[in-house]
């Protein structure tokens, strides 16, 4: 309604703000007058042409945000189809150097490549020397590709094999209290469990859909 | 005949009274001053410094945290995007990644963090879109919800 209400309003401003222009000007020139006129005739012939709905740009007319683009879903489902198929591509002829992972182990999260060690701070009921596969991988990621999961990624599709080490203790730890003027002390050392991990392969398998 | 006197010459002595002051000054011997020398002083020393230690392994855990939060902010910034908005966006897109691998990958994998900060801008943006358009239009791609048994 404010709308049509401004596209009424403006021919009749348009018209009132051209002849006042044509009035003030002292008719210098022959040739300038006459295509100030011509301007004026133009633009106010114009007046039915304005779009439906049209709102001349003030500080009110749009919303303060910015204006939200979201892509066309066709072209943007061929992009996606594009990307999936090249990275396909790059999986299967093995265009990869070194692959790094995510990986949620123990209560938490490493960021791990091959060769790496790393040190959990509980026991595993697994003898020195055994392979273990973890399992929970969030991302996997190479110099040109990534590959994130939603959360994790599945289980065909990334293997991250690893091997125990060695099972240590840590070093003593001490944890005291102490309050002063009231002869309150107490000490406690903790030796807590540790086991070391080392990273040995990652390995990825072309299966994306 | 009773002695009487005999077991009042017994007395309890420690013999091991160097040892036990060992203990406490091993601790001290990379202090400054008097306190890595004198057992008086070293005692209250070592008492503080234990104490110190058990309370900066709960302050350690809050501070490395901000200091993940901080990174992954600068780096998310140098993207065009707020880290609340970063953060926000990648949870809805189902990425569970932590601030500490976050932070890891914005200094040590540019490129896996540029394309962390694009998909979290563009659910942003079907987010709006959501909001904004009542309902008429088709439902964004990047905010589909893989469901999980």
């Amino acid at each position: 309604m404010a709308a049509a209400a401004a596209a009424f309003a403006l021919p009749v401003t348009f018209g009132r703000l051209v002849s006042a222009c044509s009035r003030s000007v002292l008719r210098a020139s022959g040739p300038r007058e006459a295509s100030l006129w011509s301007a004026s005739r133009r633009f106010s012939s114009q007046s039915a042409s304005f779009p439906q709905g049209y709102v001349p740009k003030t500080s009110l007319s749009s919303p303060p945000w910015p204006e939200v683009v979201v892509p066309d879903p066709v072209e943007e489902a061929r992009h996606h189809a594009e990307v999936v198929e090249k990275v396909n591509e790059l999986i299967a002829r093995g265009r990869y150097g070194r692959l790094f992972a995510v990986v949620h182990f123990a209560s938490h999260q490493w960021k791990v490549t091959s060769e790496d060690l790393i040190l959990i701070e509980n026991k595993l009921d697994v003898a020195c020397g055994e392979r273990i596969r973890l399992e929970k991988v969030l991302l996997v990621g190479a110099d040109d590709f990534t590959l994130l999961g939603r959360p994790l990624l599945g289980k065909d599709l990334v293997q991250v094999e690893a091997t125990v080490i060695e099972k240590t203790e840590s070093w003593p730890k001490i944890n005291m209290r102490f309050k002063k003027r009231k002869n309150y002390k107490r000490k406690r050392i903790i030796v807590s469990p540790q086991t070391v991990l080392r990273i040995n392969t990652i390995k990825i398998a072309p299966c994306l859909c | 005949m009773v002695f009487l006197s005999a077991q009042l010459w017994l007395r309890n002595r420690i013999t091991d009274r160097y040892w036990r002051v060992q203990e406490v000054l091993k601790h001290a011997r990379h202090f400054r001053g008097r306190k890595n020398r004198c057992y008086r002083l070293a005692v209250r020393a070592v008492t503080r410094a234990f104490v110190q230690c058990t309370r900066a392994r709960r302050l350690k855990k809050r501070n490395l945290r901000t200091l993940w939060i901080s990174r992954v902010t600068a780096a998310s910034q140098e993207h065009g995007l707020k880290y609340p908005a970063f953060i926000l966006n990648l949870i809805k897109c189902q990425v569970e990644l932590n601030r500490k691998v976050l932070a890891d990958l914005a200094i040590y994998e540019p490129k896996t963090f540029k394309s962390l900060a694009a998909l979290a801008k563009r659910r942003r943006q079907e987010g709006f879109a959501a909001a904004l358009g009542d309902g008429k239009e088709p439902e964004g791609i990047f905010s589909r919800v893989a469901q999980h048994l």
